[in-house]
């Protein structure tokens, strides 16, 4: 339980920027997912945090102390590596009572921890081995186990499911979901999943090249990303970007050299109007495609059918509409051919309009 | 550890016991000599042990003395072996983890020390001992053959450090460690294989040297190897108890060779630390 206050946190390795001016403010008992594309920074994040790694300028705190210059001993923070660091040298159940040991807790006590986690996780079988006769996934469990069983303030997560098959996966996040819960304690969790990203989280933080994007609920963000990158980054299968011209006098979007015809929003229309705004970026999410029209409006996208992945509940197709290409998920009862010309339909309030210059989000002032 | 699944071949079958034979034969003889009684020692023809009998090795050890002498070399090796493992251990770890300042040059230069011949340092050496009364003492001997053995303690170390994971230092900082229990509790135990090798390293040359003991000590402090030439007399070899001193001296070496043999070899090749 513990608020983290990060303030234009800046991190260099030499040259290289890891951290451009983060701030960030989470609340006491958050589950914090950050997401972004390999290299962006989310472990430097977390290291800073962690204590392991001093940070080039701005300051941390938690709950209000500044620890920006604290050990990480003295953080009250325990840390899930992305690749375990588990003592080899020890057996599960020392890996898993080192930290309590330091910290004099009575055996009984420590015995009693190591159980009830070791039970959580379904490693209770595994305590008497060394960390070298673990497969993967038992390692990344162990791992897990050696930070629940503190019971800190802060819970860092770097990818602490990657190594895990579907099941145990699933298993695992409501386990982390439950823990979350029963503790009440701050998590700071880095995944490339996005179901991880959307569903495990109160907060998604979206980073790329060191810089923090956007942070917000999951839904908020998937409703309304700031920019391109991050519209494209949150929901799978990612947005649809069609290059066009706005038409000002008719209030539509003219996409993919005239095979698609967008009705926007009024109100954004009225603004692109105002800012002389022509050629631009539309984004429409691919479950935002429609195949018969919707009353409000008269949009509409011809493309051919180029695959066709009929998934029971629902059948995703990929489109190409001359240079460009667009995925749609439609009801599972549709089943267009391949090699067909498909129509497609959108409503005005699910277009996102971005500025082809920096990718910037354009909204209706 | 792979070794080559070839099987031997007939040259091999040739050479091996041919250089076994040469290696061998020497200590061998030596080592009957040693149990053999005075007149048999150079009798013709020869004779292998008629009446095998621990006569030589009484004489050496409890009539000339050398029951000292063996003590001797026993406290210096352990001695120069703790003070080269806690110095050089310390000193390899701070070079792997440590931005030590002009660390690279420094890192040469302690090697340097093991190029130049010996008989240059011992010189000079034996006039700061003189100055500072460590002559004629175990600590004399011992400073001087951990300072040798300094760079290897180093070298080593550092290779077996840098093996290891900063990531474990960094999960036992998180789990509360200061620095110094994280070297203590973590990287050392991990790097024992290897300390466990360049101990045996480090013993064996403090064991086996002459020309420091020889120069630095005298008399009370001296230890086997510089006593061994001493039953040399003007009035006759004394053969038996020179054979027995040299099988004596070679104990330690054959020991380590063989008991530790599966030591050494993990400790070489050592880096199988991962996971
Ligand atoms: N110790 C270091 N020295 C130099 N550069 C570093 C160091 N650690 C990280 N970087 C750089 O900082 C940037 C951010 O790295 P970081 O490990 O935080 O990425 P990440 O988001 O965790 O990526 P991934 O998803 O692949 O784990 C990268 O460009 C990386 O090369
Ligand atoms: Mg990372």
């Amino acid at each position: 339980m513990a608020r983290i206050d990060i303030e234009n946190i800046r991190k260099t390795f030499g040259g290289v920027v890891a951290l451009h001016d983060v701030s960030l403010a989470i609340p006491d008992g958050a589950f914090v997912i950050l997401v972004g594309p390999s290299g962006c920074g989310k472990t430097t994040l977390l290291r800073l945090l962690a204590g392991l790694e001093a940070a080039s300028a701005g300051t941390i705190a938690i709950d209000g102390r500044d620890v920006t210059a604290l050990p990480a001993r003295e953080r009250d923070v325990a840390m899930v590596f992305q690749n375990y660091a588990l003592y080899p040298h020890m057996s599960v159940r020392r890996n898993m009572s080192f930290a309590l040991e330091l910290k004099k807790i009575p055996r009984a006590e420590i015995e009693r921890r190591v159980d009830a986690t070791a039970d959580i996780l379904g490693i209770g079988a595994l305590l008497d081995r060394r960390p070298r006769q673990l497969s993967g996934g038992q390692r990344q469990r162990v791992a897990l186990g050696r930070a629940i069983v503190r019971e800190p303030a802060v819970f860092l997560f770097d990818e602490p499911l990657s190594n895990l098959d579907a099941k145990l996966r699933t298993s695992m996040r409501s386990e982390l979901i439950k823990l979350h819960k029963r503790l009440n304690a701050t998590i700071v969790y880095v995944t490339h999943d996005q179901v991880e990203a959307m569903t495990m989280g109160e907060i998604v933080v979206v980073m790329k090249d060191g810089v923090l994007l956007q942070s917000g609920a999951p839904l908020d963000i998937y409703r309304d990303p700031v920019n391109l990158f991050v519209a494209e980054f949150i929901g799978s299968p990612a947005m649809n970007f069609l290059k066009g011209n706005f038409d000002a006098g008719r209030g539509e979007a003219v996409v993919a050299e005239g095979r698609g015809r967008l009705r926007l929003d009024p109100a954004l229309a009225g603004s692109l109007a105002e800012g002389r705004r022509v050629e631009l970026i539309f984004g429409v999410r691919p479950e935002h495609l429609l195949a018969a029209p919707p009353p409000s409006g008269a949009s509409a996208i011809d493309g051919l059918v180029e695959v066709v992945e009929p998934l029971g509940a629902e059948t995703v197709v990929e489109m190409s509409l001359g240079t460009q290409s667009l995925t749609a998920r439609l009801k599972g009862d549709l089943l267009p051919a391949t090699g067909s010309v498909l129509t497609l339909h959108v409503e005005p309030k699910s277009v996102f309009v971005f500025d082809p210059a920096d990718g910037a989000r354009l909204r209706a002032v | 550890m792979s070794r080559g699944s070839r099987r031997p071949s007939l040259l091999f079958w040739l050479v091996l016991p041919f250089m076994a034979f040469v290696t061998l034969l020497p200590y061998a003889w030596t080592f009957a000599t040693s149990f053999k009684r005075r007149s048999d020692i150079l009798s013709t023809p020869p004779t292998w042990i008629k009446d095998p009998s621990w006569f030589n090795y009484e004489s050496m050890l409890f009539t000339r003395g050398f029951d000292l002498y063996l003590l001797n070399s026993v406290i210096i090796g352990v001695s120069s072996t703790l003070l080269a493992l806690t110095v050089g251990t310390l000193a390899g770890y701070a070079f792997s983890r440590y931005k030590v300042p002009a660390g690279n040059h420094l890192f040469f230069y302690i090697l340097a020390t093991r190029l130049g011949p010996p008989i240059a340092y011992a010189l000079p050496m034996y006039f700061l001992f003189s100055e500072l009364g460590l002559l004629n003492t175990h600590l004399g001997v011992s400073i001087a053959h951990a300072a040798f053995n300094l760079v290897l303690v180093v070298w080593m170390m550092k290779t077996f450090f840098d093996e290891i994971p900063v990531e474990l230092e960094e999960a036992a900082s998180i789990d509360g460690c200061t620095a110094a229990q994280a070297f203590w509790r973590i990287s050392l135990p991990l790097a024992l294989p290897g300390l466990v090798t360049v101990a045996m390293f480090v013993f064996i040359f403090s064991w086996n040297e002459m020309l420091f003991a020889l120069m630095l000590s005298a008399g009370d402090s001296n230890t086997l190897p510089v006593m061994i030439p001493s039953l040399i007399q003007h009035t006759g070899t004394l053969r038996g108890e020179v054979a027995a001193a040299a099988i004596v001296q070679t104990i330690p070496v054959i020991v380590f060779t063989f008991v530790a043999q599966r030591h050494l070899l993990r400790g070489l090749t050592f880096g199988a630390v991962k996971g």
